[in-house]
């Protein structure tokens, strides 16, 4: 009990200049409320109520700029990501913090009740017809695949992963709290060892900054973004100074009728 | 003016089915094109849904539940009200190609789902992942819209699909009903609708057939005894797997008994939906 007569101080919090003390605290706030969206995640309705969700947290300058560049590599693999993974990117360098969520269940073991939404028979033929597996149990061990995700999944259990995602969002709707869910941010964070045991995994970026980054975007925004503009501005700014240089120990320029008055 | 609590409280499931259905068609969606629709069924209308439910439930434990809920609950006087949520996921429109459906290209999923789609016991495929995706997310934030008016809530697949099967929402492929209601704690767990509802030998003969390994003695000898009653070394059972020929037919017979139910309220369902 005696720790508790130490228990005081002060916390001062600010979202500028980024990455400084009061940032640090704000986005650590923010690391703690994504926390508790992935244990809203965790306690999502699931069919039967299997547990098959696995949650990754990330945060951090070096972490999250690794994420966008993969994000920026990936970009150019597909001609219809280009623009969005470029742009989402951007967002991840902007989050405070990056929740993945991944389903762990759906490659490899499947709801098995013929429910029809992955392949639209009355039985699981579609997705065992396509997998390599002994009396019903998948052989994962082959992780090669031409495309990003190892399709088939069992879409009954990637729609158990959509229930954890809105969990996790609505939990941050509640604190307040901008979060939205990626496709890129899922596909880059598979690739990169997140969640590391899901067939499919979902990428939400959550921030808590007065303006929402992941909303109104402006087109070719990889090139104009936040952290562009204020680059530019300092490069523009400091040739403007350089260029109208003078020793104002000596000399102030005035306006005109000031000088004339003086 | 003066309002009574039970009646007052009924009522206002139909507002929050409303915010569910507003939660619902406003979740945030990953691809942005996955097109939602939403009724809410009330009163005399869940009587088809009841009794589509009520055939099912004679061939599957789990929809049993449901059915006894629904109707011990309407034949109160207080039924739950019922939110259906459907959406069409059998088109990519996005171009990806991430492969999670098992086709290289979103044009080869397309074009065979085009060619082959159709539905499986609840609702109908190949579907786009993502879109999957955005659709458990809205359907997580009307649970979640329930739940903020702490409304006893559960999501179904087998409610959702009795609806579908009898015309609601046509040309949707997944179909989800999520009752809400009635009020008091604990309607869709621990659910008191299922008093004396079924024996103690019902529920473990349950647990023996649904987790047999459980109930497996010493499994060295290659054929283990399994453990089904109290003094289960006399006279051994063994667990064996075998194929049951006509195992099926009470199957096929309940499908024939929902096809009648079908053709009885079908037509007059069809008719909300005629322009």
């Amino acid at each position: 009990m005696k720790d508790y007569d130490q228990f005081r101080g002060e916390e001062y919090y600010q979202e500028w200049p980024p990455f400084s003390p009061a940032d640090l605290r704000r986005k650590e706030t923010v690391v703690q409320i994504t926390r508790q969206m992935l244990m809203g995640a965790m306690t999502a309705p699931f069919a039967g109520g299997v547990q098959q969700i696995e949650g990754h947290i990330v945060y951090g300058q070096a972490e999250q700029e690794k994420l966008a560049r993969k994000m920026e590599e990936m970009a150019y693999t597909n001609s219809r990501w280009e623009e969005i993974f470029k742009y989402e990117a951007v967002m991840v360098r902007e989050a405070d913090a990056v929740l993945f969520l991944g389903n762990y269940r759906c490659h490899e073991t499947p709801l098995d009740a013929g429910c029809g939404l992955c392949g639209g028979r009355a039985d699981c033929s579609y997705f065992y017809e396509k997998v390599k597996h002994k009396f019903g149990s998948v052989d994962i061990t082959d992780r090669r695949s031409e495309t990003p995700i190892k399709g088939p999944l069992c879409s009954a259990r990637v729609d158990d992963l959509g229930y954890a995602v809105g969990s996790a969002l609505w939990l941050a709707v509640n604190y307040l709290v901008d979060a939205r869910p990626f496709m890129s941010v899922g596909m880059a964070g598979k690739q990169l060892g997140y969640c590391p045991n899901s067939g499919i995994v979902v990428g939400i970026l959550v921030a808590a900054q007065a303006k929402n980054p992941f909303v109104d975007i402006c087109p070719e925004y990889h090139l104009f973004n936040m952290s562009k503009i204020v680059d530019t501005a300092r490069k523009q700014y400091i040739t403007a100074r350089t260029v109208t240089t003078f020793d104002y120990h000596r000399w102030i320029p005035k306006p005109k009728k000031e000088e004339e008055s003086q | 003016m003066r309002y009574i609590g039970k009646e007052a409280s009924q009522e206002h499931l139909l507002d929050v089915a409303k915010h569910c259905v507003h939660a619902y068609l406003k979740a945030p969606q990953v691809t942005g094109h996955t097109k939602l629709e939403a009724e809410i069924v009330t009163g005399e209308d869940l009587v088809p849904i009841i009794e589509m439910l009520g055939a099912l439930a004679q061939v599957n434990q789990f929809v049993r539940w449901d059915y006894e809920t629904f109707k011990t609950n309407y034949d109160a006087g207080n039924p739950p009200v019922l939110v259906l949520m459907a959406a069409d996921l059998t088109a990519s429109q996005m171009g990806w190609d991430c492969g999670a459906c098992g086709f290289a290209t979103c044009n080869e999923f397309n074009k065979y789902t085009h060619e082959n789609k159709n539905f499986g016991q609840l609702w109908a495929g190949p579907s786009c992942n993502w879109k999957v995706i955005d659709y458990g997310i809205a359907c997580d934030w009307a649970a979640a819209a329930a739940w903020q008016y702490r409304v006893d809530n559960r999501i179904q697949a087998d409610s959702g699909a009795m609806a579908a099967a009898l015309g609601y929402m046509p040309g949707n492929s997944a179909y989800i009903g999520m009752p809400l209601g009635p009020t008091r704690d604990l309607v869709w767990w621990s659910r008191a609708s299922m008093t004396k509802k079924f024996s103690y030998e019902d529920a473990i003969g349950s647990l023996f057939r649904t987790c047999p390994t459980h109930f497996g003695a010493f499994p060295g000898g290659g054929n283990p005894m399994f453990k089904n009653k109290e003094r289960w070394w006399e006279s051994p059972a063994f667990n064996v797997s075998q194929e049951i020929p006509g195992a099926m037919d009470a199957v096929y017979k309940v499908l024939e008994q929902m096809a009648d139910i079908v053709d009885k309220y079908g037509p007059e369902i069809a008719k909300k939906y005629q322009k």
